[in-house]
């Protein structure tokens, strides 16, 4: 014995995580998870009272959850948002009221899934062991292009339908993969009709600041070629950066000598409440800001860049509470009872994205029945040749071909007066697009308590 | 005592042959449970692994395990400790997911060319490096390999860079059993290759670079050639291994196979299990990965914390390795190296 | 100009913080042979005290003594627990212990505190300099980390334990016989390197958002930075840092942003060709 600290030091530690390890229950760590014992019997036994089916075996849909990581808010918004489905489709509630069967055919969805931490290799290991090893019957996507692209050639492998809601780049579709349909808008069209407006204001530059990310990447590239077809149309300045950039000023810099009239900044979360309060403080502006997937969330844009400065940012809308969809009304409701009030989330997609999962799987099983469960291209084959099908992200089509979805167009928002107003396209628009607006620099500062 | 010159010639005659005979048996042995190892892992699939994922895991096991017999090769015999290993994997990699990919080859072709290309790169990688004496040299690796990366993902037109690219969907199908036993096939050619190095002059060069490179310098031995060509036969193997992964995993992608965790895992393997042994890495590639397995099934919040504190207590415990310190302890025969 | 002028500033100020990091490496590897792994988590823990304290209404800058003097403290106590039993042996096998140290405290700091970022909003705005425009975050953090460097060259200089930092760095055994205390002078060390990094920590979480992993990820850099600065070398990893955080901003300006991250590992190869040792070479910890 070297050192009697040590032993001690590592005595008290193996006996901690001993205890972690024991009283860890408040953690979703297990591998499966399976609705309160209350709601089940009271499943049950409506189910016996109703039908004649008796509910057996469970239907086990699993996945990995990215609840750690870079993308641990949104990974846990999908999440409360498939669980929201389990709940409703199980009971009977919410978007499934008066639902005469319970869950998935007759029998009650249980949700498996695993934590990846945001990586795409654990994802990989996951979907793996939870397909060949842990038999689910169906399986949810990963959060993001990156992950979903990463697992996609697995379910091509063991044939299971990948409903993909949370990937948005249009690459992972022009594969050839015929075990997949892409249940979210493609990135192109995210912030893909700013040029529009661009061009109703006569702006035609514009400097792009990109994560290096396969999404915002897709998206960058669309927007390049929409903006060059542009009278005059030139991106001035491109430039990439990582999840670990923190200092901007040399991408700033050099936006602001270019001075263009159009500044498009691709990134998410705090980096991009991060490059927007150094634009401030650098003197950098544009008559016109548009931001993708980076203003989401109220409760870190708003919050983080203050209402002064988010002011005239245009911005892509999916999704709000509000918007006036099919199910929506239900939706909210759902998540207010179990999670709080969803206002907060702003325009945050992500349960959304949960929520139509299941809807779509829901339309493809109750109009296939049992088989669905053994041939799952019969799921695809359903989904890829609808007329359309509603869920809480709007109307869905898919390409027949590919599995590109057809039909999902974001509109775009700007901030006005703290408020999210629609503003294109025109035939949705809620109110006008207000340009320009006084320079950022000058704008108040956000107000903390700190 | 008094001895008269006969009986003590006779006496080290004894002892002398005695003692070839303890090695040669010591040798028998390891060469008995290394076939017997090889023979049960063949028999595996078969008999003992129940599914696809079961047998996938266990393909990876293995590659782990070559992995880290192969950086054992350059870090362990020599004791220049590589930070840069994830470059090689990375790139071996590549030239399969790109070869097969982007430029159609074949997989029999990609696979001896990730060894090749590798190799190489490995050449030119050792050059620049070696000449970095101690500490310095860990940290010079992991530059370059990150450098590496960074290039691979800049170059965005060929590697696809971040957003990584799916393997042709015909390898995809292929039956897990097929790289299962190319990788078995792998890791017993690396193992070999280990082995022959350690009980070949090569090896004692190698060994003696790392007791007193000095020193083994003024015997006159090129210490600089012996190094270069370690790093060499230790990059060729990453970089197969590398290919194997990047088939197995259906993907590619920068952070799949090119982030300094993938050098500093290997490295923990080895040192862990034993560096400068042969069934050190062995033993560590099997017990990290398989605890790494564990803790990300069961507890998924809590594998990092495992893995760290299994990494702090192995090395106030057990310095030279679970092997290492097996081996030097009492309870060892003598002379019989694993 | 005006342009060039607010790029070297920004470089500056991330190269001063770098400094500071990578100026306790190499202290505690000039006076006892040891690559701090679990640096970053010094500061990442600093970071993070800052923000507790300052969510709870205390002002940022006086955040800064309370966060170093806690990284100090634990510095004492990792070096007492984990590192002194292993000084004997090899540096690697200190290196994968810290190595280990981290990945606990990090893990433990993420089930505990959660995966979201951290902001503190505190510096707002920023001020004008001959056309540049420099934050006040930035500024802030140049005010602080300048003289706290010239502080510790002082220290090393001229007070007595500094002094013996140095004889001891130099020459363990001899500094020992001559009756320095050379446990004391390494339990110093390691506690004013980790207070170094704490207080780099609370420095950048006046600038970013910080989370469990940004040690993690500066500490990377910051053993480049060490490296080529000349591992042992207090003032090489001043020069180093400066020289590399300009280089970034450069980079990132007038060639590719893409690349400016990967500006740090060029250097290095760089270096390491023309001067193996490192820009202020020889292990010389003054």
């Amino acid at each position: 014995m070297r050192n009697r600290w040590s032993l001690v030091f590592v005595l008290l530690t193996a006996l901690a995580l001993v205890a972690t390890a024991c009283g860890d229950s408040t953690e979703v760590t297990v591998t499966s998870v399976v609705t309160e014992t209350e709601t089940v019997t009271s499943v049950v036994t409506s189910v016996v009272t109703e039908t004649e089916t008796v509910a057996a075996e469970p239907i086990r849909v699993g996945g990995s959850v990215s609840l750690a990581g870079f993308n641990a808010a949104v990974g846990e918004e999908f999440l409360r948002g498939l669980e929201l489905w389990r709940d409703m489709i199980n009971n009977g509630t919410g978007i499934y009221e008066g639902r005469e069967t319970v869950g998935l055919l007759g029998r009650p969805v249980e949700l498996v899934f695993s934590n990846d931490e945001s990586s795409s290799e654990a994802a990989l290991r996951t979907y793996e062991r939870l397909i060949t090893q842990e038999g689910v019957d169906f399986i949810f996507p990963p959060f993001g292009s990156g992950a979903t692209g990463t697992i996609a050639p697995i379910a091509e492998r063991e044939q299971k339908a990948l409903i993909a809601t949370t990937a948005s780049a249009e690459t992972i579709y022009e594969q050839g993969l015929s075990y997949i349909v892409m249940g979210v808008s493609p990135s192109s069209k995210y912030i893909g009709r700013a040029p529009e407006i661009m061009a109703e204001q006569g702006f035609a530059t514009a400097a792009f600041l990109t994560l290096n990310n396969p999404f915002t990447l897709a998206s960058s590239d669309f927007l390049r070629g929409e903006i060059e077809a542009l009278d005059g149309g030139a991106v001035l300045s491109e430039d990439l950066f990582e999840f670990a950039t923190n200092d901007f000023t040399a991408i700033l810099t050099g936006v602001g000598a270019a001075s263009p009239d159009v500044i498009v900044i691709q990134a998410f979360g705090t980096q991009a409440v991060t490059i927007y309060n150094q634009m401030a403080d650098l003197g950098v502006d544009a008559p016109m800001i548009v931001m993708s997937a980076g203003a989401w969330r109220d409760d870190v844009f708003l919050a983080g860049a203050g209402v002064a400065k988010a002011e005239c940012l245009i911005a892509d809308h999916h999704w709000n509470p509000n918007d006036d969809i099919a199910g929506n009304a239900e939706f909210a409701a759902g998540y207010a009872e179990k999670y709080g009030s969803i206002a907060t989330i702003g325009s945050d997609p992500s349960p959304a994205m949960g929520l139509t999962y299941g809807q779509l799987l829901t339309y493809a099983v109750d109009a296939i029945g049992e088989s669905a469960i053994d041939d799952q291209s019969q799921i695809i084959d359903f989904l890829r040749n609808t007329d359309g099908l509603q869920t809480v992200l709007g109307l869905q089509t898919f390409d027949p071909e590919t599995g590109k979805n057809t039909a999902l167009t974001p509109s775009l928002i700007q901030f006005q007066g703290g408020e999210r107003v629609i503003v294109w396209p025109p035939e949705v628009a809620q109110g006008d697009v207000m340009l320009p607006c006084a320079p950022l620099a000058g704008r108040p500062e956000v107000v903390t308590e700190g | 005592m008094h001895m008269t010159s006969q009986t003590a010639r006779s006496r080290s005659k004894g002892a002398a042959a005695a003692y070839r005979n303890k090695t040669k048996t010591y040798r028998r042995v390891s060469i008995a449970l290394a076939a017997l190892t090889a023979v049960g892992f063949a028999a595996l699939p078969t008999f003992w692994l129940a599914n696809t994922y079961q047998v996938r895991v266990a393909t990876l096991v293995m590659m782990w395990m070559g992995l880290a017999t192969a950086w054992n090769i350059v870090s362990g015999f020599t004791g220049y400790i590589s930070f840069g290993h994830a470059a090689l994997f990375g790139s071996g990699a590549y030239v399969v997911g790109l070869g097969t990919a982007r430029y159609d080859l074949e997989l029999w072709v990609a696979l001896p060319l990730s060894f090749v290309l590798v190799g190489a790169l490995s050449f030119f990688f050792g050059l620049l490096t070696l000449r970095i004496k101690g500490h310095y040299f860990a940290i010079a690796t992991l530059g370059v390999a990150e450098a590496i990366r960074v290039l691979i993902n800049y170059a965005r037109s060929i590697t696809e860079g971040v957003v990584g690219f799916p393997l042709p969907i015909d390898l995809i199908l292929i039956d897990p059993k097929v790289p299962y036993y190319i990788m078995l096939g792998g890791l017993i050619a690396v193992v070999i290759t280990a082995a022959m190095i350690l009980s070949s002059d090569f090896g004692i060069r190698l060994l003696a670079i790392r007791e007193d490179e000095a020193g083994a310098e003024a015997l006159g031995i090129n210490t600089a050639r012996s190094k270069v060509i370690a790093f060499t036969i230790s990059g060729a193997f990453s970089g197969f291994f590398g290919g194997m992964f990047a088939w197995i995993l259906n993907f590619l992608s920068p952070e799949s196979v090119l982030t300094p965790f993938v050098s500093l895992q290997v490295a923990v393997m080895v040192i862990v299990g034993g560096m400068g042994t042969i069934v050190g890495p062995l033993a560590g590639g099997l017990g990290f990965y398989m605890l790494s397995e564990f803790a990300l099934v069961t507890a998924p919040r809590l594998n990092l914390l495992l893995l760290g504190s299994v990494l702090i207590v192995s090395m106030l415990f057990m310095r030279r390795g679970v092997f290492g310190t097996l081996m030097a302890s009492r309870f060892w025969p003598r002379g019989f190296r694993l | 100009m005006s342009d060039l002028i607010q790029i070297l500033l920004a470089g500056i100020t991330i190269g001063v913080v770098y400094a500071l990091v990578a100026g306790g490496l190499n202290l505690i590897f000039g006076v006892f042979d040891v690559l701090n792994a679990a640096h970053g988590e010094f500061i990442m823990l600093g970071a993070f005290t800052t923000y507790q304290l300052w969510s709870e209404g205390l002002h940022p800058l006086l955040t800064l003594p309370i966060s170093a003097v806690a990284m100090f403290l634990l510095g004492i106590v990792v070096q007492l627990v984990f590192v002194e039993p292993v000084l004997k042996s090899s540096t690697i096998i200190s290196f994968i212990l810290l190595f280990g140290l981290g990945a606990v405290i990090r893990s433990l700091t993420l089930l505990i505190a959660g995966a979201n970022d951290r902001v503190v909003f505190h510096y707002q705005g920023s001020v004008e300099i001959f056309g540049a425009f420099i934050s006040k975050g930035r500024l802030t953090v140049l005010a602080v980390a300048v003289p706290l460097l010239v502080a510790t060259h002082v220290y090393l200089k001229y007070s007595r334990l500094g002094v013996a930092t140095k004889a001891t760095a130099e020459h363990a055994d001899i500094a020992e016989a001559c009756g320095i205390n050379v446990r004391l002078v390494r339990l110093l060390t390691m506690g004013i390197a980790a207070a170094l990094a704490g207080v780099a920590g609370s420095l950048i979480a006046f600038l970013f958002p910080v989370n469990a992993q940004t040690g993690f990820t500066f500490i990377i850099i910051a053993f480049v930075v060490a490296v080529v600065g000349g591992l042992g070398n207090f003032y090489g990893s001043i020069l180093a840092g400066i020289l590399i955080g300009v280089a970034q901003a450069l980079v990132g300006f007038y060639i590719d942003s893409e690349l400016s991250l990967g500006v740090s590992y060029l250097a290095l190869v760089v270096v390491l060709l023309v001067r193996p040792t490192g820009l202020l070479g020889v292990k010389a910890v003054a």
